[in-house]
């Protein structure tokens, strides 16, 4: 499925064309929402270039929807002149009507290349650890995306007022643009998917997925873990993710062993069948101290699995504490261990928070609804609105 | 139940054709409001709807805005003005702190009280009439309105007119009920990123402009101009809005004391009536003119009931908010009155005008670079021809009535299936 060759003459289609920018391989969150909006953009309307950093999970995924991806390897440190070159040269050369770049990287560069050749940028943050306390430059990047963005997205209304709080930029063109995700056609619950996560049946199995980092605070589900099971021995645990921080896995299988739990907690590793897990999972939990979105949260209600998250950025933009979900305080593994203990002891509970939270996700927090958010940003920048 | 208004939108021969779709207007707005003049021009666009409309408008506001509608007033709109005021007298007069949380409990029982009694009203309205749908006119108020669409078992559709000022109630309920948001604009529409409401359920339709009005008055331009000491040299740039801070005129100000530096045809005309609460920056705009040594190059037209014909003696109609404006009408009334526009880089007026094709974009409080926009503008009548015509080729196609409210019928085709 090829996509159309740049127009040659301007003006003659109402078709604009959207350059996508990325610094992260991937798999990951932020990869995910960025190939699905590449992909996913109305045909009729947009036309997609997309672009990776290198060949790997971000290259195929819009390989495999139908895009034909450009590698644009980006240098960290200073100022990578040969990206911001190629950038320019792609806006030129494929006639550009817009750029959106994703992350704090792309997003300085294109917002320079917005000042060079002045089509317009949107820029879209998707986490807290975008912006880190000691970042070089700070104020200059600052500088550059308040003059050079039309819009510049957040992933959740919390993560918007963090950046207003903790860097210089300007409210007023600021917006909030919650992701959405949609499940693969074929995820239906696997029987003996259970059994390879460590339950058997009877067992209450309560599930994390996540890459093993800090921010996921995996430590606290540890500790939450051994309350759980002094109140019940039904329980069984699983973390799902690869190990992007060789230290934290160590000092989390230590914690892990140290609390008398190897029998009782397995680490999966990475898994490309997410959907799949989940719908084994009996509960699924959210213990970060710092997210910007959850992807991984709408999937388990999109799966029809209740959840247990903290209020550490998206979980409390996604649920509603006893409605669709349980929320509770971060760093806290008491709370947790009530929050999940509170669902194996009512089933009716249990059913009530997933059919509530498959309802919320299927209405709100779809790749579609996403992806109308994203065009909308993009009318109101170029004013094409019908 | 006594109705208000009776003018029924009949075909003249009774001829029979698809049935029209019934609408309830809830239009809970209060004096000249832009809610109100917005709608009042669909209406006269709306080719398929009969149209029903509950307001808190006046009664001799209802038969010039609400053309062809059958009109009903809320009945409890009054109680709140006295209810107001016996609040204002407690306070005066009933120091105690229990005393004043009695009088509060009572005023929000009484609050409670009208809002069931409306509640009622609008189901009877809704079964006598056989409403399919209802259309809040000014933004997810009020509440009973939205309740008796649930009750009644019949859509609702909110038209945003703004943005919204609160970021609690992100989940709230009520939106669950609504089933379309119309915002004004992609702006207003982005900024309900953080609700429940998704995007695939918020359709944009901008406010349309009344064409043929512009039209039937262009002829006064030459009139305007004598009147307002405006000479066929001038070049006219104005700015039109009540006078208060955040519209910009004080930043309009400046930018054209800029420019008449080196345009000195260059002529700054403020459209519009102070109000009592902006009366200190009134005088700041007064004196920064005063003091300039420009004096007799702005013309300071004050309240002007009608001022299309003004519109027409501009060169340039100039929109300097400083805060995002969630539409700005006098972006798409200066393109239909065939001008260029001069505008703020945000809120509507970003999507409205191209720039450099029907007007020029500055960003907002850039007093430097509107000057720059005027100076350019003062000196290329061809390229403010041109951008004239092209801005009033936009507003034909995209802000006219008729279009605009077929863009209304086919969000009310979409929910009712």
């Amino acid at each position: 499925m090829a996509q159309a060759a740049a127009p040659t003459v301007r003006g003659l289609t109402s078709v604009r064309t959207v350059l996508h920018l990325i610094d992260l391989p991937g798999p990951g969150g932020a990869e995910t929402i960025y190939v699905a909006v590449a992909a996913g953009l109305d045909r009729s309307r947009f036309r997609s270039v997309a672009a990776a950093p290198d060949r790997g999970w971000t290259f195929d995924a819009l390989r495999a929807a139908g895009l034909d991806p450009i590698v644009t390897p980006i240098k960290r440190g200073p100022l990578d002149w040969r990206y911001l070159r190629q950038i320019v040269g792609l806006v030129r050369r494929e006639r550009v009507d817009l750029v959106h770049a994703h992350l704090l990287g792309p997003s300085v560069y294109a917002g320079m290349a917005g000042l060079l050749t002045g089509v317009p940028i949107v820029a879209t943050f998707h986490g807290h650890v975008d912006v880190s306390a000691g970042e070089r430059l700070l104020r200059l990047k600052t500088a550059i995306l308040n003059r050079a963005c039309s819009r510049i997205t957040f992933v959740s209304e919390a993560l918007r007022v963090e950046f207003l709080r903790r860097t210089a930029l300007r409210a007023q063109r600021t917006a909030v643009v919650v992701n959405g995700i949609d499940d693969p056609a074929d995820a239906v619950p696997e029987p003996h998917l259970r059994g390879v996560l460590g339950a058997q049946p009877g067992q209450f199995l309560v599930g994390a997925v996540g890459h093993i980092r800090p921010p996921k605070a995996y430590d606290v589900f540890l500790r939450a873990a051994a309350l759980l099971l002094e109140r019940s021995p039904s329980y069984r645990f699983v973390i799902v993710g690869q190990v992007e921080r060789k230290d934290v896995y160590d000092d989390l299988v230590g914690l892990r062993d140290s609390l008398g739990l190897r029998d009782r907690v397995l680490f999966a590793g990475r898994r490309d069948d997410v959907p799949q897990v989940l719908r084994a999972f009996d509960a699924y939990v959210v213990s970060s101290t710092s997210e910007g979105f959850s992807l991984s949260t709408v999937q388990a209600m999109r799966a029809g699995i209740p959840v247990v998250a903290t209020r550490c950025g998206g979980p409390e933009t996604i649920l509603e504490d006893g409605t669709t979900g349980i929320l509770v305080a971060c760093s806290d593994p008491h709370a947790l261990a009530d929050g999940v203990d509170r669902l194996r002891r009512d089933p009716a509970l249990r059913a009530r928070l997933a059919n509530a939270a498959r309802a919320a996700a299927d209405g709100r927090y779809t790749a579609a609804a996403m992806v109308a958010g994203y065009e909308r940003v993009y009318d109101e920048t170029l004013g094409t609105a019908r | 139940m006594t109705l208000e208004w009776h003018a029924p939108d009949r075909a003249g021969d009774g001829a029979p054709g698809p049935r029209k779709i019934r609408v309830l207007y809830v239009d809970y707005s209060v004096g000249f409001g832009g809610a109100t003049q917005s709608i009042s021009l669909v209406f006269r666009g709306l080719e398929g709807v009969e149209k029903f409309v509950l307001t808190s408008q006046e009664p001799r506001i209802i038969p010039l805005w609400y053309p062809g509608a059958t009109v009903y007033r809320f009945r409890t709109v009054v109680n709140y003005r006295s209810l107001g005021r016996v609040k204002a007298w407690a306070r005066r007069v009933v120091r105690l702190g229990l005393a004043q949380v009695i009088v509060q409990k009572m005023v929000a029982a009484l609050d409670i009280l009208a809002g069931s009694y409306e509640l009622l009203r609008i189901l009877r309205i809704v079964r006598r009439h056989r409403i399919d749908l209802i259309h809040l006119n000014n933004g997810f108020t009020p509440p009973e309105a939205m309740l008796a669409a649930r009750v009644a078992g019949i859509p609702c559709i909110v038209h945003l007119r703004g943005f919204p000022g609160w970021r609690k109630a992100a989940h709230s309920s009520s939106y669950r009920r609504v089933a379309r948001t119309i915002a004004i604009s992609n702006a207003v529409a982005t900024s309900l990123g953080f609700t429940s409401i998704a995007p695939t359920r918020i359709t944009t339709i901008y406010n349309a402009v009344d064409l043929d009005r512009f039209e039937e008055v262009a002829g006064r331009r030459d009139s305007e101009r004598i009147k307002w000491g405006i000479g066929p040299d001038d070049v006219a740039m104005g700015i039109f809005g009540r006078v208060v801070a955040w519209k910009g005129q004080l930043e309009f100000v400046r930018a054209a004391l800029e420019a008449m530096r080196t345009e000195p045809h260059l002529k700054a005309v403020i459209v519009g009536d102070e109000s009592d609460a902006a009366r200190d920056y009134f005088d700041e705009i007064k004196r920064t003119i005063a003091d300039s040594g420009f004096a007799h190059r702005f013309v300071l037209t004050g309240y002007q009931p009608d001022v299309t014909a003004l519109y027409h003696a501009m060169d340039v109609v100039v929109h300097a908010s400083i805060e995002p404006e969630p539409f700005g009408r006098v972006v798409p009334e200066g393109m239909a009155a065939r001008h260029a526009v001069i505008a703020s880089d945000s809120g509507g007026p970003r999507e409205v005008i191209t720039p450099g094709v029907d007007g020029l974009l500055v960003p907002p409080r850039d007093v430097g670079a509107m000057a720059e926009a005027m100076v350019a503008l003062a000196r290329d009548p061809e390229r403010r021809r041109a951008m004239g015509e092209q801005g009033y080729a936009k507003a034909v196609e995209r802000f006219g009535i008729r279009h605009i409210a077929q863009e209304v019928e086919r969000v009310y085709g979409e929910i009712l299936g």
